[in-house]
């Protein structure tokens, strides 16, 4: 899938990017995108990494904070450390343990109306209903041996080494889910 | 330090700022301010002004450079616009057109 020539684009934790970011590669978040970032590839949003009001790529993983529209065209992942504020647009979601989303989820293939036309359409593959409470999502077995600080694009590149694929989505889940997180959902300041 | 790479499959429009060293193959159309050096790989492209303690241009700058300690224009790289810096270093093969302006203090 991605990096397969080797390159990728990575925002380091103490820089900030006001504007639009596209790439046709992996784009690694450790610090801060305020705008659109678009790949043909995927979106990393590492822990304390920051980005809104706009993530779109065929892979989306939110480790960090995500505010706004994350709209994943096959796959969206939020780890253990993971916020989303916003709306969730993607046909398999893996919401693991810990993570967190308050915003809605939408799994039927249709995407923001203002979503570029630059990554291909999400084909809508959801037709399983599910229960959406974060404890019931089932933490693949990767995930459970990643180390605890290790960044999720050092474990997905490991993964990708290995041509092993990522663990596939347990559950997938239509229409809306609520989950009031109070002041946890805040963004830390940069 | 960290590092920032923008990627060669990359293009940014608008505002990179911070404290990580920058390294660029991709495009970068707006402002680039890091408090850290800036390095324009060969393939690297800026449509930008850009300023840093150093720069390191091996790549394509349209636009003025500040260089608070020191500005490198590399061999293959086009700089095309006013450099401003108390050190500039041109390597044989680079080609440059623009000003210089050697006259600011240490940063």
């Amino acid at each position: 899938m991605a990096d397969d020539q080797g390159t990728r684009t990575e925002i380091g934790p103490d820089t900030v990017v006001t504007g639009d970011v596209q790439a046709d590669e992996d784009v690694v978040v450790f610090g801060r995108i305020d705008g659109t970032v678009a790949s043909t590839t995927a979106v990393i949003v590492e822990e304390g990494g920051q980005v809104g009001p706009r993530v779109q790529a065929p892979t989306v993983i939110v480790a960090g904070w995500a505010a706004g529209d994350v709209v994943g065209n096959e796959r969206v992942e939020i780890t253990e450390t993971g916020r989303v504020a916003g709306s969730v647009y993607a046909p398999r979601l893996v919401l693991l343990e810990g993570g967190a989303i308050r915003g809605r989820v939408v799994m039927d293939g249709t995407r923001p109306e203002s979503a570029p036309e630059n990554v291909p359409v999400a084909r809508a593959t959801a037709t399983r209903t599910a229960a959406s409470a974060p404890a019931t999502a089932r933490r693949p077995a990767a995930a459970s041996v990643r180390a605890a600080r290790e960044p999720v694009s050092a474990s997905r590149a490991r993964a990708a080494a290995a041509n092993t694929a990522p663990a596939a989505p347990a559950h997938a889940v239509a229409g809306s889910v609520q989950l009031d997180l109070g002041e946890e959902i805040a963004p830390k300041d940069a | 330090m960290a590092e920032t790479t923008i990627g060669p499959r990359t293009r940014i429009q608008g505002r990179v700022t911070g404290r990580d060293v920058l390294v660029v193959d991709g495009e970068i159309h707006g402002t680039v301010e890091m408090d850290a050096p800036i390095r324009v790989q060969h393939e690297g492209r800026l449509e930008a002004e850009v300023q840093g303690p150093e720069v390191a241009i091996g790549g394509t700058i349209t636009g003025h450079v500040v260089g608070l300690k020191k500005v490198e224009i590399l061999p293959g790289a086009k700089m095309i616009g006013d450099v401003r810096t108390p050190r500039i270093l041109i390597s044989d093969g680079a080609v440059f057109r623009g000003r210089v302006d050697m006259d600011v203090g240490e940063g």
